[in-house]
């Protein structure tokens, strides 16, 4: 039996594949649970918050008013 | 299709007043010892619901006490769930105290309200008038107005002016030391800055803000060791005094005299001068306990329910219809704001001005109920009252920053055999810290708080296993 | 204790309330043209509540008055509200105008005014409004108008319309300032007089197929040939003519108004008792002069006699520019029925034809006084444009020329023209690559396109003399159609060949960002009018419209591949999404379940395609032939089993289908909100708009966390601020529930996938299908040419497609043949050459199909 510390991400399956991605460059994942979560490196929590935020960004279009 | 809230049905969802709670905390003696005062009684009356206050009534007259059964008669069975609910509140009041068989009221509630509605004694309950003053006029009600007016807002706007770079006025200290205790606002560094509770109060109607505060003030009492029933026996005497007329400040205790001060920064109450024998109260506070509409202590041209300044439209623009600097202020807290004109601010709810206010800590919902109370008559034709697309939209926003959710602790994994996963499971599954399981990869996730727990079963039980 | 109460209850605020609003009635009286606002009675206080606002403006007159409260500080109270407003002004920037001054009886006047840009807000349910929105209307920009409060922009562009209009400096600021809550700003006062004063004076006039600058100023007209422009462009005449006075201008005298009567109109209302809306009309029109306060009768009054000078025909172009740049724009009108040199033509709408009254109020815009003005008419989608541009040429009954933007529309303005007046085939001619036809007499109609008559390369032989035809004369009116569309360079040169004397723009989205504006402007003349669209909707003149997006999150593989990819791919894959196909097909079968009739449009042809084939419906996109086209079209309108086509960038105008209810749009061209309008607008003229309760609905489906998402809401703007509400639908109800629900399984997503990987970079490319032959628009309408088309990418994916389909999915073969050839024997073979690598899966399937036949047996 193994413990590991980490911490547990809940989030729909598009935002996991956008951390899955952003795994690739910088690893922190942990263990790939299912669709819906995933177990990382808790000192990378706050990098990978602002980095999602930064991806979705992207896709939101706000009046310039 | 999403949204919809919940319709609101008739009035028996309406939440109880904000200071019964704390009052059913309170002991059976402070609790008789306040209905010593028929102002305190009338007060209470005002502030419980329709249904209790009929109760009240059918027994306030009977001499001796009544059968449970002979009172139930008249509950048809619809009623019956919201009739024990009020006898229960009742009891809790100790007003009906819960006794075998028979219901009759709190003999001294009984009495001083009895004294409170056809008049008579001599308690001062309700206040003496200070007898009149030759030298000078006694104060007028637009005086009165404009002071509470000032003394109010400047406390809110000191909330909402907070953080943002500018330096309003500040309330007096006693004031700032209430925020602070109440959590509505913090230190940062040598700062005080206001929190999610304190944007979130902003948005409450005035009357339960100004509840919101008393409440904060009570419990601040309590920890003074104040004597709480002349403290609420003051407050309760405020809110059945009449607005104009100047009061005594002869007849008050101790402990009322020295809150003279604190009514007074909060904007209840008018003295002349701080040392002055005679006190007016403001509208702010003969208001209290009356059941119209939410006590309007923002200016604007709302004053309630019913006559709202906002208008929404499906364009996601906002035009308030307000002159009102702390309006104005508190739409700025999720608003992005555009034009102001005399009687007019115009702006837009916008996904960054909506991210904002969420960042602040208000909700979504907040935000929605906010736009609904205040919503302009015009708004009123439309069913339902805002558009639902920029409903939908500013809950879309919420929810649009809750995508990930973390939470630390340990993942268990690697199980020599699926006896051993369950059993371990189920220890921690007893202890409320499993998180996310699966069997078939025979790992769970447990929260940090169970991990010592779990840590020492499983060595327990290797320990165990090997002896 | 009730003596207490009552006096509570009493306080002393309704006397004091009372003499407020005695005040401003007396100011009301003032202006008899704004009603006061009757005495608010529900304003009294019933009980203790303080109507703080009322207070405070009372505090704040008290001190004004009265200074005689020593008890509390008389003034801390104003001080306190200074200090609080200083707080929150720095919000606003230099956009707080709370220092303006408002009037007494402002609760009866509908609008603000912003002193720093012109911006105009106005409260719609005032009960002056619908006067307000026409004066509006005429002199500003509508910005939004949605239901209760709607925004307007002057700009000079508007208050140049305004003056061509006929209005007045004086008249505008006047009535500007009896409907402002504040009295209007200086700043704006000097803006509008700078941008009105000079408007208007000067007018481009062709006379004897020569063009002349006419002012009834000399000293305007001198200054004008200061500039060096204006004056190289000048032609010195030694020509005289009778009229001559001297050496410098030309004299004449100023044409003066008439009677004239707006064809469809006037007709209606001598029948007895159905004059409803045209009444409506009349009244609305009447109030506008009543607001306008003037007659456009006592326009003309000093314009005794005019002057001018003639320009040269290659520069009018130039000079036009020059003047407006001078911020003398040049008004362009024409005397029609004072025009005795070109013959009449004797056209007239058909008795049974009746225009409806928005289109006689733009109408008479045009010929409000007497003279056909040049300008542009703004109206939605399915509003009519067509008829009002043909109400608009027989009014005129001087030859006319119809420009358009596709030889598919050249053939429906002709037949619309047929159809709704009397003109006669011989009358009326079409110039178009395929048919060079000149109209028989001395006057008639020709429709052709822009291409055409701009184009200066290659021309035929043929297409040479036609054009001689065209320029060799004199032409009284020019219908433009769709001007949003046509660049500037093409209008150029339309306008310097052909001369005519008034010109009328037509389009439905004016998209305010466009630069296009300002070129619009000195090409054609002012905007004359631009319609409301909710009003347009609330009246029945177009449908209702239930607006909608619906998010359709990307499947993990899909998204996997979208996140990964950078190029034009990403947009194949956000289209091909299979929870978006879903989605299709469960609101496909939705609303044929209703009874709707369904357009499904798709940008992308090969998701159109894919879509088109795996749900088995029909389509039309570039490649479709024109006879199978034609065949789609009549099945849809005409068989009651086929309710759904698929329509590609085609679709998007010109192609009218009034049984449509329903859109459903998968792929769409990036933000654009012009299309996003034109799409909406092919079911605002649904056939059963007028039914009870009836509404049409408008689909946009987006896959999430794309950027679609981001073009989508950035396409949406503009209907936005007509007033539309998109709602957000984040899931359908039902839809897994739907039987042969498509792409359920894993697998069929992933081959989905496979299907989008291989498929050529070009596939992800939009409106590909379209292609411009001789004589349309490049890239922005209905190519005429349907023919066979080369389009190698979609057949080879087709061939991919099925490819693709395993064994194990016999029936998703089956369904993803085209519906298309089922109806259309004549289609071009599929049949094509298929990737190296999916010749043994073709080869594996085959097998597994004659296995699973043999089983089945």
């Amino acid at each position: 039996m193994r413990a590991i510390r980490g911490v547990l991400l809940t989030c729909d399956p598009a935002v996991k594949q956008i951390l899955l991605m952003m795994n690739e460059k910088e690893s922190f994942i942990i263990e790939d649970l299912d669709d819906h979560h995933l177990v990382i490196k808790a000192e990378h929590e706050y990098r990978i918050r602002k980095e999602l935020e930064t991806e979705l960004e992207k896709n939101t279009y706000s009046l310039e008013s | 299709m999403p949204s919809a809230l919940p319709a609101e049905s008739s009035e028996n969802t309406v939440n109880p007043h904000a200071l019964l709670p704390f009052l059913e905390t309170q002991s059976q003696n402070t609790l008789t010892r306040l209905y010593q005062r028929p102002s305190s009684c009338l007060s209470i009356f005002r502030l419980l619901a329709p249904l209790e206050r009929q109760i009240i009534m059918n027994l306030l007259w009977l001499e001796s006490a009544i059968l449970v059964s002979t009172m139930a008669a008249w509950v048809i069975r619809e009623g019956r769930k919201q009739y024990e609910e009020a006898i229960a509140t009742l009891g809790r009041l100790h007003i009906l105290p819960s006794s075998s068989g028979k219901l009759a009221l709190n003999s001294t509630f009984k009495s001083a309200f009895r004294q409170a509605i056809t008049g008579g004694g001599t308690s001062g309950s309700f206040g003496v008038p200070a007898p009149p003053d030759d030298k000078r006029q006694p104060v007028d009600l637009e005086s009165l107005d404009s002071f509470a007016l000032e003394r109010w807002e400047t406390i809110l706007h000191y909330m909402v002016s907070s953080g943002s770079g500018q330096l309003p006025t500040k309330p007096s200290q006693g004031v700032l030391f209430l925020l602070q205790r109440s959590g509505l606002m913090a230190n940062h560094g040598s700062v005080l800055q206001i929190t999610s509770a304190g944007f979130q109060f902003l948005l409450h109607t005035p009357h339960d803000q100004l509840w919101d505060l008393l409440l904060q003030y009570l419990h601040l009492a309590e920890e003074r060791q104040m004597d709480l029933v002349e403290v609420l026996g003051f407050i309760f005497m405020l809110s059945t005094m009449e607005l104009g007329r100047e009061y005594s400040t002869e007849n008050l205790s101790g402990t009322q005299k020295a809150m003279l001060e604190d009514l007074r920064d909060y904007g209840l109450i008018w003295q002349r001068r701080p040392s002055s024998r005679r006190f007016s109260p403001t509208r702010l506070a003969t208001t209290l306990t009356s059941s119209s509409p939410p006590l309007p202590t923002s200016t604007g041209t709302s004053s309630g329910p019913q006559e709202g300044f906002i208008i929404l439209e499906t364009n996601y623009r906002v035009y308030a219809y307000t002159d009102n600097a702390l309006q104005t202020a508190v739409l700025n807290l999720f608003v992005s704001l555009k034009y102001r004109f005399p009687n007019l601010v115009v702006g837009s709810i916008t996904r960054d001005s909506v991210k904002k206010a969420l960042m602040n800590g208000i909700s979504a919902d907040q935000i929605i109920s906010y736009l609904m109370t205040h919503a302009h008559p015009q708004m009123r034709k439309n069913n339902p009252l805002l558009p639902v697309t920029v409903q939908d939209q500013i809950r879309l926003w919420e929810l649009e920053r809750n995508r990930l959710k973390s939470q630390e602790g340990y993942l268990y994994t690697a199980f020599a055999s699926q006896a051993d996963y369950d059993f371990v499971l189920n220890y921690a599954k007893e202890l409320g810290v499993v998180i996310w399981e699966n069997a078939a990869k025979r790992c769970f996730f447990g929260s940090m708080d169970g991990h010592a727990s779990i840590k020492g079963f499983i060595e327990r039980r290797t320990l165990g296993a090997g002896s | 204790m009730s003596g207490k109460r009552s006096a509570e209850v009493g306080a002393s605020q309704p006397a004091k309330r009372q003499r407020i609003n005695e005040e401003s009635l007396e100011l009301a009286n003032e202006d008899d043209v704004i009603p006061p606002s009757p005495p608010d009675t529900s304003y009294v206080p019933k009980s203790a509540i303080i109507n703080f606002s009322a207070l405070t403006r009372k505090l704040a007159e008290n001190k004004r008055i009265e200074d005689d409260e020593p008890m509390l500080n008389a003034s801390s109270f104003d001080i306190h509200r200074r200090q609080q407003d200083k707080l929150i002004s720095h919000i606003f920037m230099d956009q707080d105008f709370s220092w303006l001054h408002l009037k007494p009886d402002h609760q009866s006047r509908p609008l603000w005014i912003s002193p720093e840009d012109g911006h105009i807000i106005l409260e719609a349910f005032s009960p002056i409004a619908e006067q307000a929105q026409d004066f509006l209307t005429a002199i500003s920009e509508p910005v939004s108008r949605p239901s209760m409060i709607h925004e307007y922009k002057l700009t000079s562009y508007s208050l140049y319309a305004a003056v061509s209009v006929g209005l007045q400096t004086d008249d505008i600021i006047e009535v500007l300032n009896r409907l402002s809550k504040v009295p209007v700003p200086d700043s704006i006062v000097t803006f509008i007089r700078g941008c009105t004063l000079s408007y208007g004076k000067v007018k481009l006039v062709l006379k004897h197929n020569k063009y002349f600058v006419e002012s009834s100023h000399p000293e305007t007209l001198q200054l004008l040939l200061k500039d060096r422009v204006i004056r190289e462009a000048r032609i010195i005449t030694t020509q005289t003519d009778n009229s001559i006075k001297a050496a410098t201008f030309t004299t004449s005298k100023a044409p003066t108004r008439g009677n004239l009567v707006i064809p469809g109109t006037e007709k209606k209302k001598d029948e007895a008792g159905k004059g409803g809306p045209q009444n409506v009309g009349a009244t609305d029109a009447d109030l506008f002069t009543s607001v306008v306060g003037v007659d456009a009768d006592e326009i003309d009054e000093d314009d005794d006699n005019v002057h001018a000078f003639q320009i040269k025909d290659d520069k009018i172009d130039e000079v036009k520019k020059r003047c407006n740049e001078l911020e003398y724009p040049m008004l362009e009108e024409y005397d029609f029925r004072n025009d005795t040199v070109n013959a009449n033509l004797d056209i007239d709408l058909k008795p049974a034809t009746v225009i409806r009254p928005y289109q006689e109020t733009s109408l008479s815009k045009m010929f409000g006084n007497g003279r056909a003005r040049s300008g542009i008419i703004v109206l939605p989608c399915g509003a009519g444009k067509t008829l009002v541009g043909i109400t608009a040429a027989c009014t005129i009954k001087k030859s006319c020329l119809v420009l358009c933007t596709s030889s598919v529309s050249v053939m429906q303005w002709k037949q619309q023209f047929m159809l709704w007046s009397n003109v006669t085939d011989r009358q009326i001619a079409v110039f178009t690559a395929d048919q060079k036809e000149k109209f028989a007499g001395d006057s008639g109609i020709v429709v052709s396109t822009y291409s055409m008559v701009a184009n200066t390369h290659n021309r035929s032989h043929e297409s040479k003399k036609m054009m001689e035809f065209l320029t060799s004369r004199e032409w009284g009116f020019i219908l433009l159609d769709e001007v949003h569309v046509v660049p500037a360079a093409m209008f150029r040169r339309v306008v310097t060949t052909i001369k005519a004397h008034s010109k009328l723009g037509l389009t439905a989205t004016l998209v305010r960002e466009d630069d296009k504006i300002a070129d619009l402007n000195y090409m054609i003349g002012p905007k004359l009018y631009e319609a409301n669209w909710m009003d347009l909707a609330a009246k029945g003149h177009i449908a209702n419209v239930q607006c909608a997006e619906v998010w359709c999150p990307m499947t993990p593989e899909f998204y996997h591949e979208y996140l990964k990819e950078q190029s034009r791919k990403r947009m194949l894959l956000y289209c091909m999404n299979p929870n978006k196909f879903q989605s299709c097909q469960f609101l496909i079968k939705y609303h044929e379940d209703r009874g709707d009739k369904i357009i499904v449009f798709s940008d992308n042809v090969f998701a159109l395609e894919a879509y088109a084939r795996r749900l088995g419906k029909l389509y039309i996109h570039g490649g479709v032939g024109q006879v199978e086209r034609m065949l789609v079209l009549s099945k849809f309108q005409h068989d009651p089993r086929v309710n759904t086509i698929f329509l590609s960038k085609v679709g998007d105008t010109s192609i009218d289908l009034p049984e449509a209810t329903c859109l459903i749009q998968i792929s769409s061209h990036f933000g654009s909100r012009r299309q996003e309008a034109q799409r909406l607008g092919r079911i605002l003229r649904a056939k059963r708009r007028n039914d009870e309760g009836f509404n049409a609905f408008f689909y946009s489906l987006v896959s999430k966390d794309t950027q679609e998402m981001f073009y989508s809401t950035k396409r949406q703007q503009f209907l936005i601020d007509q007033g539309y509400a998109f709602k957000v639908i984040t899931h359908l109800d039902g839809l897994e529930n739907l039987p042969d629900l498509v792409y359920r399984t894993q697998d069929e997503q992933i081959e989905l996938l496979q299907s989008v990987l291989i498929a050529n970079d070009n596939d992800a490319d939009l409106g590909t299908d379209i292609r411009a032959v001789e004589g349309d628009l490049a890239g922005t309408v209905t190519s005429k040419d349907f023919g066979p088309m080369k389009f190698p990418a979609a057949q080879r994916t087709t061939g991919s497609l099925s490819a693709l389909s395993g064994g194990q999915h016999m029936s998703y073969v089956e369904q993803n043949k085209s519906a298309n050839r089922g109806i259309a024997r004549a289609g071009p073979s599929a049949q094509t050459s298929r990737h190296k690598l999916f010749a043994k899966r073709e080869k594996d399937k085959a097998t597994a199909r004659k296995e699973s036949r043999a089983g089945g047996m």
